[in-house]
């Protein structure tokens, strides 16, 4: 059974479509990054799947059941953002301290030892963190609570470079020491992709792309060459971007409607090269015809 | 230790490139046990499932085999089929880069073929 099963879901606020059909389903045991642009859905979604938020429309299933107010869910799921809220008489010791209480398999000794690490003071208050603080003490409780489905929305932010390299570690090593569901909702997706499974895009409400990151890192190619031979090839294409410099043309389209060889191509003056999976991300949920130039026009 | 995974191609090339090229220094002999998916996870900071799929390249070219259990191991020949592999693939592509600049350069066919013997007695 998958963990996660979402069949045409939809969120509204008012008249704002947050969510507006979202089917997929994600297995067991994978670290999935959820991606897209600002306003795409992906908290919307992660809250929904976490129980605080009950959809529109459409089901939403996990662990088979549905999440809104359910206490097998809860006692399952854990949620980290930067919403996440603790008592302010607590201190961070006194906050893990109480792990146990509330997760079955909650790991104290990690979590005091990462706090060591990142240097939070074990007597500080949650409300006396800097944002970078209050993300890595968030994460580190997030790791040590093992939860079968860990959500992580924008876990990262505000964090130095530094510290989210070692944290992108811990989450890994986290996973390989005690598999679980792990979802990241983040716009770090070149730093964190080497940890990833399986990407989940998200644009407008609506799954883009469900795949595994190198299957979507090579959905998208990009080819240059002069512009008239370029031409007849990508007659059926959708060119996702195009820039023309002194009659060489360079343009991005879906790698499988292509059906030319690459020698075929180079000898047409044409060279190909991939791209990154932020790129590619980063087409596949821009509006057509978007191009910053055309404002300035 | 870190390697400078790129980002254009996929890191589970990546992996068995990686693996091929120690195979080829003699660092993975024949009969060697190679590391786990969980290994290299930990080794480059990549997903299992990844580096998973990197290992499975070289089991499907019978560059390694399977022992139930006990992981996987690099087969007899496997240093030769890559020296092999590579001598046809990499050279190929090579002289085709080499012929296009001919081209674009306007050497002919028996200049170029002249050069590559003038660098071949230079090198002799």
């Amino acid at each position: 059974m998958k963990m996660i099963q979402c069949e045409q879901l939809a969120k509204n606020f008012g008249s704002h479509k947050a969510l507006q059909n979202i089917t997929c389903a994600i297995e067991s045991e994978k670290i999935v990054g959820i991606i897209g642009r600002n306003g795409a859905g992906k908290s919307t979604l992660l809250h929904i799947l976490a129980g605080y938020l009950q959809p529109t429309r459409g089901t939403c299933h996990v662990f088979g059941e549905k999440p809104f107010n359910n206490i097998q869910t809860a006692a399952n799921t854990i949620m980290i953002d930067d919403r996440l809220s603790f008592s302010n008489y607590l201190t961070l010791e006194e906050i893990l301290g109480m792990g146990a209480d509330f997760y079955p398999n909650w790991q104290g000794e990690l979590a005091f030892r990462l706090l060591d690490y990142a240097r939070l003071a074990k007597k500080a208050k949650h409300e006396q963190l800097s944002k970078g603080q209050l993300a890595t003490f968030n994460l580190i409780y997030g790791l040590a609570s093992r939860c079968a489905l860990t959500i992580l929305d924008e876990p990262m932010n505000g964090m130095d470079e530094a510290i989210r390299n070692d944290f992108y570690r811990a989450i890994l090593k986290e996973y390989i020491a005690f598999p679980r569901t792990i979802l990241i909702a983040s716009h770090h997706l070149q730093e964190m992709e080497s940890i990833l499974e399986e990407i989940l895009l998200i644009n407008e409400g609506v799954v883009i792309a469900h795949a595994p990151i190198d299957e979507l890192k090579q959905q998208l190619i990009s080819l240059t060459g002069p512009s008239h031979a370029l031409a007849p090839i990508l007659a059926d294409s959708i060119i996702y971007t195009k820039k023309e410099i002194a009659g060489m043309t360079t343009v991005v389209v879906e790698a499988s409607k292509l059906f030319i060889q690459e020698d075929v191509l180079q000898k047409k003056g044409i060279t190909t090269a991939h791209l990154s999976t932020s790129d590619v991300c980063m087409y596949l949920t821009s509006s057509e015809g978007s191009d910053i130039d055309a404002v300035f026009d | 230790m870190y390697v400078n995974l790129d980002s254009t191609t996929p890191i589970y090339i990546q992996i068995a490139e990686w693996l091929q090229h120690e195979i080829v220094a003699d660092r993975l002999q024949t009969d060697d046990k190679v590391y786990s998916q969980y290994q290299l996870a930990e080794l480059f900071n990549i997903n299992p499932a990844t580096a998973g799929k990197g290992l499975t390249i070289l089991l499907e070219e019978q560059l390694l085999y399977k022992k139930r259990g006990l992981g996987m191991f690099v087969t007899t020949d496997a240093k030769e089929r890559i020296l092999t592999k590579r001598r046809n693939e990499t050279l190929t592509k090579m002289a085709q880069n080499l012929v296009i600049e001919a081209n674009r350069l306007l050497v002919s066919d028996e200049e170029l073929l002249a050069l590559i013997r003038r660098t071949q007695e230079g090198l002799k």
